[in-house]
């Protein structure tokens, strides 16, 4: 036998510790694709407590965890996505041909490609294009925030737009 | 001529909605001239597009999450299991045997199952899922239905051929083609005459003899023992679920489940009475899944449908 963890609050810790490095991601992943706030959070919650009930049969390994919650959730997403699609074919609005799996598969794919650009980027330059972009600052609010010049604040976002438009060419 | 020269952190910030005005005039001026580059100004806002962060609340999320997971539901659960397996086998015995008992005859059909018999006498009836029909051996023009049949009687001007429904509505024909819908659960009873001619009467219900004429239907509501008769739409089908087709003009939901659950074998629970009584008018075709059927009824009225799978039934709210 493997040691399993058994006491409900070890599992408990285990989980919340899930919820903050998982979380985030998922929900972004069923947003990009779904575009409806309720129903992405209900669906990486009912992921989440699919863990919980299957967790024993589940190896505890990080990894398997991870291909657990992204398959669930993607099961989800393409039910979810094969209903929307329904109904858009019922009202006679646009419904496209190409497989439901590959468009959620390449949300995906461009959300950990983004990812990974952000890796790429000095942390610098990741937060003052974040402090743009996520917040909305003006270029002159992020220099008196970083208390650096104007200029550098530009070269810093011209910095990530050149590697995000390299990064992202199949997605123009 | 002018010439315009926008760099791509102008672009950024113009598409950022954070540009300042004198910024925001010289982009517009860029977009309107002959300078405009479409290339760039698409590659940064899908730039701008894909960057964009949701930002859920994860602790919310964990105490809604643990909310749920913590309740000791697990026994439950299990017995719950074997209740639904106990209530499978018992539907299942109860569906499939044909019973003779004394002199009876039964001739019935489970979920989504039609079927075609010949009486004795050379009717032909075709039976509608989930219905049962039945007779004594002695007066095989004397029947008792439960569910929905169609009718196309043998003619026999001394032996009246009667159809009485467990609310005690009583059809009588003589040569003719008719439907009955009498489902236990539906709110309503229903006749509906194709050819020939028949009277629908009550011992129970109501005194008055109702005589119809080919494209007449007659409709008992059970709460209020109501008779309403009416002209068949001839727009749709007469009788759908003959060619396959589930069909319903602004009926109740609570009524049109009725017909469901005959074509899909499962229980459909409301909890919500508002949507119960919702009224709605529609075709499908019998082999259209029912979480389509359902998928397309929330487009005019917004509803919530799952399979509970302890219970196997669907729950509407």
């Amino acid at each position: 036998m493997n040691k399993k963890i058994t006491s409900n609050s070890a599992k408990e810790v285990r989980f919340s510790n899930l919820f903050d490095r998982h979380y985030r991601r998922l929900y972004a992943y069923v947003f990009k694709v779904l575009k409806e706030p309720d129903l992405s959070e209900e669906l990486v919650q009912e992921t989440f407590i699919k863990l919980w009930e299957n967790f024993d049969t589940i190896n505890d390994s990080e990894r398997s965890i991870e291909s657990f919650l992204i398959v669930t959730l993607k099961n989800k997403m393409i039910d979810a996505y094969r209903k929307k699609q329904t109904r858009e074919k019922h009202t006679n609005l646009y419904a496209s041909n190409t497989s439901v799996e590959a468009q959620i598969d390449r949300q995906w794919e461009l959300i950990q490609r983004i990812e990974d650009i952000y890796a790429t980027l000095e942390q610098k330059t990741v937060d003052i294009f974040k402090l743009s972009r996520d917040k909305g600052l003006t270029y002159k609010e992020i220099s008196r925030q970083k208390n650096i010049s104007i200029k550098t604040v530009e070269l810093h976002i011209s910095k990530a737009l050149v590697v995000f438009k390299k990064g992202l060419k199949d997605y123009f | 001529m002018e010439h315009f020269k926008i760099t791509e952190v102008e672009l950024w910030e113009y598409i950022s909605k954070s540009a300042d005005a004198s910024t925001i005039q010289k982009v517009e001026k860029w977009m309107d001239s002959s300078d405009f580059d479409e290339t760039l100004f698409i590659e940064i806002s899908t730039i701008h597009n894909h960057t964009s962060e949701q930002n859920p609340s994860v602790e919310n999320a964990k105490q809604r999450f643990f909310d749920s997971v913590k309740p000791k539901r697990a026994i439950w659960k299990s017995m719950l299991k074997y209740a639904a397996v106990l209530v499978a086998i018992i539907a299942g015995t109860y569906f499939y045997n044909t019973v003779f008992s004394n002199n009876q005859i039964v001739v019935q059909t489970t979920y989504g199952e039609q079927r075609s018999i010949k009486l004795p006498d050379g009717s032909k009836i075709r039976l509608n899922a989930l219905t049962r029909l039945s007779y004594d051996v002695d007066t095989p023009r004397t029947l008792f239905l439960e569910g929905e049949a169609f009718f196309e009687v043998a003619k026999d001007t001394v032996h009246p051929f009667t159809v009485t429904t467990p609310d005690h509505i009583k059809v009588t024909a003589l040569g003719t083609s008719f439907n009955v819908r009498a489902y236990i659960d539906s709110p309503t009873t229903e006749t509906k005459l194709l050819t020939g001619k028949v009277e629908v009467t009550s011992e129970t219900q109501f005194k008055e003899t109702f005589v119809m004429i080919p494209d007449d239907e007659v409709i008992f509501y059970k709460s209020t023992k109501e008779v309403v008769t009416s002209k068949m739409n001839l727009n749709t089908s007469r009788i759908a679920w003959k060619e396959g087709k589930i069909q319903f003009e602004n009926k109740t939901f609570s009524d049109i489940a009725v017909d469901l659950k005959a074509q899909f074998g499962r229980q459909i629970r409301f909890e919500n009475k508002d949507i119960a009584a919702t009224k709605f008018t529609g075709s499908f075709k019998t082999t259209t899944p029912i979480d389509e059927i359902f998928e397309i009824l929330t487009i005019s009225k917004d509803f919530t449908y799952e399979l509970n799978q302890e219970t196997n039934e669907w729950i509407i709210q």
